[in-house]
């Protein structure tokens, strides 16, 4: 007998295992299951589309007749709205966009404490995907990938139907035409569409104020920048007078260098082995050697834009920022004197001129995919090509007539509610909570609008740093099949580890340029280099090569 | 006896109607381990399954039996790859100085506590250690960092010593001594208290025998307090032997910068970059997995050994 309850008792904790596995098994099963489904409807869609397409899409309008509710994968809030809501649904401009399409949005919004690529990466192998990612190109293997290995849905069938507005201003610009499709000619994702060119909105501040007092001008050769950074030093008490920030790029330009891929007359180049940047390496650890450059620089964990504290506390004179922050600075700045004006980096000691600079496309911006587990990418895609159309872009950009912006000469104006908001919210913070955020889904995007709560003075920044040309930068939208990615990043994410690791020291002279670049050199050389540039020529051949076929 | 009479009487001890009869008496006490069961259960034998994708070139979507089949690709490329001896190598070294400066300075740390006869000073000395568990991995690496900048506490200190004030954290030679410090710092208190235990349970009338042999403090230590805490000390070292490589990543990704991955970087942060910043799921799958296999037979190695030399052991 007692034997019986023992075998009971193994035969319940066996099951209680099965039940477990089997459980595993399902959760897989079931998500492979939608997704086939899915894929099955977009199908049904698609042949629909060809027999009576039209009238399937004329019978959906908007406001729809009755709500659906979608969900979204939004990456972290919008930094101007995370001191003041928790939740997208909760600002004016998604509750107006509700009202008028009767489409709810449930928003998938990750802690700050995450970077956006993980959470990404954690939500693609869930498994269980939302029905639109914001975000779409955290999708490293490309876009051609992501469609082939069944998370984003091709958009190219619906681009005269659903995606009608957006499809029209894509077409219209020859630049936009040949970022937004894959090297096989797909339309994955939706993106901003800037309708008129934005002027490079990021790059080097100087402290003018400090200049003048030392009767200095903007430096421009080697030695006068070395000039003006021993004198903040020295007469201004700059601890860290020039705040380099592991983002590297921005100090490398100047010297026609860049941590990565570059394109000169059609060849593609591995820059951190060039004599370039061996020169710009030198350059940069003689100088942290003198003390001109930010001590901690490699621990310091900054976005893109240098140290705030140190910035405003005068710890700095020369910074990595974005002309909409100078304001900002000015306000916080422990020196009522601080002054900033736009500059580029130090130039190669030849005079050789830079042609390296972060180009601004009219298409930007991540996009917004469908994904191939949604079960009404027909809505979906009509939401969000609403953006793209007259009225829907009006409300995105400007918000609601009367009340966010009025009409001064035929032209769309933010009234005091944006500009001078009596809830104290600033320009950014307004503009964010009763219009679409910046960076946020993708619209057809009016850059003018951000002008009204910039100084002249920050905006002349930008003509500053858009001197340089781009010549030289590889393009963002040339991209590798996923055979090729495959191959590629098996090499190319020693390499780049690697290099991050020996630019640190090179500058902060644990390493010697002099005596070990050679070694470096054949390091990289052994991991394999000469194919990963390859790799990366065939694909800029291939984004050549796109719109002539 | 000998340890054949020993094993024996245990075998004897877990017959089925043994078992049976103690699952009814205690039944609430085994109720009470369900919870823990569970969560073994879930977190330690569910991922097994997701081995497999240490040979699939996996997909999530796809499932680990629809992903593309590489065989030992993974492996391949992790032996040949040329961080497989840095990290291997990184990850030794810091568990053994682990080993070397933590696991032993906890023992001697506890003999101290234990020798101490101010009631009220010791309860304080373990308190103040004990406190530092506490505090979050991340708010104590935000402190070390701080601490560790140019112009910090700690670099100021360095640089009396070394006549230059630069960022500690930049210098690879430095990781190795400020990691395990800081373990120190905030596991000394917490580590100790399992040994302070086991000290408590030793019989005072062997205290007494030894004072009365004319033993001091010294020779009361070496032949009865050190025998005494002696199973204790082998059952946690061979555990610790058993996880020799894998060093957490947490701490380690919180501290360090590319600049110094070549002391700093470790299997696990390795492991962590690849599979999550990367998402090269198969490949930190294939690393991870080697890991374990290492870890599993060191532990059954020196679990076989210890029975053989001292009688005491796990399993």
């Amino acid at each position: 007998m007692k034997n019986r309850i023992l075998r009971k008792m193994l035969c319940l904790v066996l099951t209680a295992a099965m039940m477990v596995s089997v459980m595993a098994g399902c959760g897989q099963k079931e998500s492979g299951e939608s997704t086939g489904k899915t894929s099955g409807s977009g199908e049904t869609a698609k042949t629909q589309e060809s027999s009576s397409g039209a009238d399937e899409t004329g019978k959906l309008t908007f406001p729809l007749e009755k709500k659906v509710t979608l969900t979204l994968w939004a990456g972290s809030l919008s930094q101007y709205l995370t001191n003041l809501v928790t939740d997208y649904n909760d600002t004016d401009f998604f509750q107006e966009l509700e009202r008028r399409t009767n489409v709810h949005i449930e928003f998938d919004t990750i802690s700050s404490a995450t970077t956006a690529s993980e959470a990404f990466n954690l939500m693609i192998s869930s498994g269980d995907l939302p029905d639109m990612i914001m975000g779409a190109g955290l999708y490293t293997a490309g876009m051609d990938a992501a469609v082939e290995d069944g998370y984003y849905l091709d958009l190219t069938p619906y681009l005269d139907t659903y995606l009608s507005n957006f499809n029209s201003l894509r077409t219209a610009d020859e630049d936009v035409l040949l970022d937004s499709i894959t090297d096989v000619g797909r339309v994955v994702r939706v993106q901003n569409i800037s309708q008129t060119q934005q002027p490079l909105f990021m790059g080097l501040m100087i402290r003018k104020d400090w200049l003048d007092k030392d009767g200095l001008d903007i430096p421009k050769t080697l030695e006068d920048w070395e000039a003006v950074l021993t004198a903040f030093k020295e007469n201004h008490g700059a601890y860290a007078p020039f705040a380099l920030t592991p983002y590297y790029d921005m100090f490398l330009y100047g010297f026609n260098a860049t941590t990565g891929f570059m394109v000169r007359d059609g060849k593609v180049i591995y820059s951190p082995t060039s004599e370039n940047m061996k020169e710009a390496l030198t350059v940069y650890s003689d100088w942290y050697k003198k003390g001109l450059i930010d001590p901690d620089f490699m621990a310091r964990e900054t976005g893109y834009a240098g140290d705030t504290s140190m910035i405003v506390t005068g710890q700095s004179g020369v910074f990595n920022s974005y002309y909409t922050l100078m304001d900002y600075y000015y306000q916080s700045s422990t020196d009522p004197d601080m002054e900033l004006v736009a500059v580029n980096p130090p130039v190669c000691a030849s005079g050789e001129e830079s042609r390296l600079a972060t180009p601004i496309p009219k298409l930007a911006g991540d996009g917004v995919a469908i994904s191939t587990q949604c079960e009404n990418p027909d809505i979906a895609m009509m939401w969000l090509d609403y953006l793209f159309s007259e009225e829907g872009a009006l409300l995105a950009n400007y918000g609601i007539e009367g009340d966010t912006f009025e009409y001064v000469d035929g032209k769309p104006q933010f009234t005091e509610k944006i500009t001078n908001n009596p809830d104290g919210l600033s320009m950014n913070q307004a503009m964010s909570m009763y219009t679409c955020p910046p960076a946020v889904l993708a619209k057809s995007y009016s850059s003018e609008r951000e002008l009204a709560g910039v100084s002249e003075e920050s905006l002349a920044m930008c003509d500053v740093w858009s001197l340089v040309p781009s010549d030289y930068f590889y393009p963002f939208t040339a991209i590798m099949t996923s055979d090729e990615n495959n191959e590629f990043a098996a090499m190319y994410s020693d390499i780049s580890t690697y290099v991050t690791s020996e630019i640190a020291s090179f500058i902060s002279g644990e390493k010697d340029i002099s005596t070990e670049w050679d070694e470096y050199v054949s390091t990289i050389e052994g991991l394999g280099i000469e194919r990963c540039v390859e790799l990366k020529q065939n694909a800029y051949d291939r984004y050549l090569s796109r719109g002539t076929e | 006896m000998s340890s054949g009479a020993l094993r024996a009487k245990r075998k004897k001890k877990y017959t089925a109607e043994a078992i049976v009869k103690d699952f009814k008496k205690h039944k609430v006490a085994y109720a009470m381990a369900v919870p823990g069961l569970i969560m073994v259960l879930l977190f330690n034998y569910m991922p097994i399954f997701g081995l497999g994708l240490a040979f699939v070139n996996y997909k999530p979507n796809l499932g680990i039996f629809g992903s593309k089949f590489v065989g030992l690709k993974y492996f391949k490329e992790f032996f040949s790859s040329m961080y497989f001896v840095r990290t291997v190598g990184n990850t030794l070294i810091l568990s053994l100085l682990q080993i070397v400066f933590v696991f032993f300075g906890t023992i001697l740390f506890a003999l101290l506590v234990n020798e101490l006869k101010n009631q009220k000073f010791k309860r304080m000395v373990q308190t103040v250690t004990y406190l530092p568990n506490f505090i979050s991995m991340v708010v104590v690496a935000g402190i070390i960092v701080n601490f560790c900048t140019s112009k910090g506490v700690l670099a100021q200190l360095v640089s009396i010593f070394t006549g230059e004030s630069k960022n500690l954290l930049s210098v690879s030679s430095y990781w190795r001594p400020l990691y395990i410090a800081s373990d120190l710092w905030q596991g000394l208190g917490t580590g100790a208290i399992v040994y302070l235990a086991a000290l408590a349970g030793i019989d005072q009338t062997l205290y007494e025998a030894a004072v009365i042999d004319g033993a001091g403090r010294w020779k009361q230590t070496l032949h009865v307090t050190l025998p005494g805490i002696l199973p204790t000390i082998i059952i946690m070292l061979i555990l610790k032997i058993g996880s020799i490589m894998s060093v957490g990543y947490e701490k380690t990704i919180l501290l360090y910068n590319p600049q110094i991955y070549e002391t700093a970087d470790i299997i696990s942060s390795f492991v962590y970059r690849k599979g999550l910043v990367e998402a090269n799921y198969g490949f930190s799958t294939a690393v991870s997995l080697f890991n374990s296999v290492i870890n599993t037979v060191l532990l059954i190695t020196a679990n076989a050994i210890s029975r053989k030399a001292t009688d005491n052991s796990l399993f």
